[in-house]
């Protein structure tokens, strides 16, 4: 699910949630959406969102379905579809995604993969010819 | 037939007042029932030991938060559903349960909805429904905090008394995996059942008088605290930082709405 910035502010969509001021160090997987306020050292792996909120500081190399960065992030990004780098956001590392978004005033210092879609079969003929012989 | 572990002096001896009105409800609705009272909270495992039998089917505990937490604590081993008839009224354990009020907690009896509960573990301690550790404030810390000449003949460090509006510097290790180091004003854990990491942690902390919030999942909380935090079940303190607090494979089967 894309998110867009209102969904930033509800704290009950969030799995994880880390406040202003709160520092967490370690690693995490998990299942569901975490977003980041305060700061994080180590590493975080989730099969759903991250979003690093304006105020929020990870130095960790991260792995989610789509990452949010409007604090900064010292690290690998690897996200499963997109990131995008809001304004205020700020990457010093490595992004790999199949779609990558950075708004102006938003900084990547690093270098950028993009990851191909996954190869879909191709589509069947909505009808069939017979052959004459 | 309902076994009734009744604290009389719960709730400033509510219940000389409500037992004339309980065992009306009760022989009226003709519920089979036998009343046991407590006069001491350390006597529980010898009462069960000594009344529960065969047709005993559930234990109600009659009282206020201290009751309940250790009328489960002593009915861990029997496998017995649990209801409260809460005769005190800041029995927040019972509130979260649903159980507003006695006579709430006397006509769950007569149509008794059963709910498994997941048991949490701090110390020796077993806890059901949500916990808190925060400053707990209280008549002492009141008058403490007032300008009272008690205060000033103990001494200026009592300016370190910890009030509602303090955070307090705490350490928190989650499973093992994560340390989170926090200002918090209060602590809420809350069991959650079918899912992988049981404890809901909330911390809150105030920031400009504002209430930041951040939330973790663990099955396994070990926290420390610049101050000793009373970790309370309700009103009732279970333990008080440094703790360890986590889930447990056990339940609880609990009489609620």
């Amino acid at each position: 699910m894309v998110k867009d910035r209102k969904d930033f502010a509800d704290s009950n969509q969030f799995d994880t949630l880390v406040g202003k001021d709160v520092i967490v160090k370690g690693a995490l997987k998990s299942d569901g959406d975490i977003q980041v306020n305060g700061h994080w050292e180590g590493s975080v792996e989730t099969t759903k969102d991250l979003v690093i909120a304006e105020h929020g500081k990870i130095k960790a190399d991260v792995k989610a379905e789509n990452v949010y960065v409007a604090g900064e992030i010292d690290g690998n990004i690897y996200a499963q579809e997109k990131i995008e780098i809001l304004e205020t956001g700020r990457v010093d590392g490595d992004v790999t995604s199949q779609a990558l978004s950075i708004e102006p005033g938003g900084i990547l210092k690093g270098s950028s993969n993009m990851k191909e879609t996954e190869e879909t079969e191709p589509a069947k003929p909505a009808y069939e010819v017979e052959e004459n012989d | 037939m309902y076994l009734l572990l009744v604290n009389t002096k719960a709730g400033n001896n509510r219940y000389q007042y409500i037992e004339r009105s309980l065992k009306a409800i009760l022989d009226k609705a003709q519920v089979k029932y036998k009343i046991v009272l407590i006069s001491d909270l350390a006597e529980i495992d010898r009462l069960l030991e000594e009344n529960i039998k065969s047709n005993t089917k559930a234990i109600i505990a009659v009282g206020g938060n201290g009751t309940v937490t250790h009328v489960i604590d002593a009915m861990i081993d029997y496998d017995l559903p649990l209801g409260i008839i809460p005769t005190s009224k800041s029995n927040q354990l019972a509130n979260s349960l649903g159980v507003k009020n006695w006579k709430a907690g006397v006509k769950l009896l007569i149509k008794p909805n059963i709910v498994s509960k997941k048991l949490g573990k701090i110390g020796q301690r077993y806890f059901v429904g949500p916990i808190s550790i925060a400053p707990k404030k209280n008549i002492i810390t009141d008058i403490l905090n007032k300008q009272h000449w008690l205060r000033q003949f103990l001494g200026s460090n009592l300016n370190k008394n910890i009030q509602d509006s303090h955070n307090v510097a705490c350490k928190i290790n989650l499973d093992s995996n994560l340390e989170v180091q926090c200002q918090a004003n209060n602590i809420e854990l809350n069991m959650i059942e079918g899912v992988k990491k049981s404890l809901k942690i909330a911390i809150h902390a105030l920031d400009k008088h504002k209430d930041s919030l951040s939330i973790f999942r663990a099955n396994q909380i070990s926290i420390s605290s610049s101050l000793n935090l009373p970790i309370l079940s309700g009103n009732e303190i279970l333990a008080s930082t440094p703790a360890t607090i986590k889930s447990t494979n056990k339940s609880i089967e609990i009489i609620q709405p």
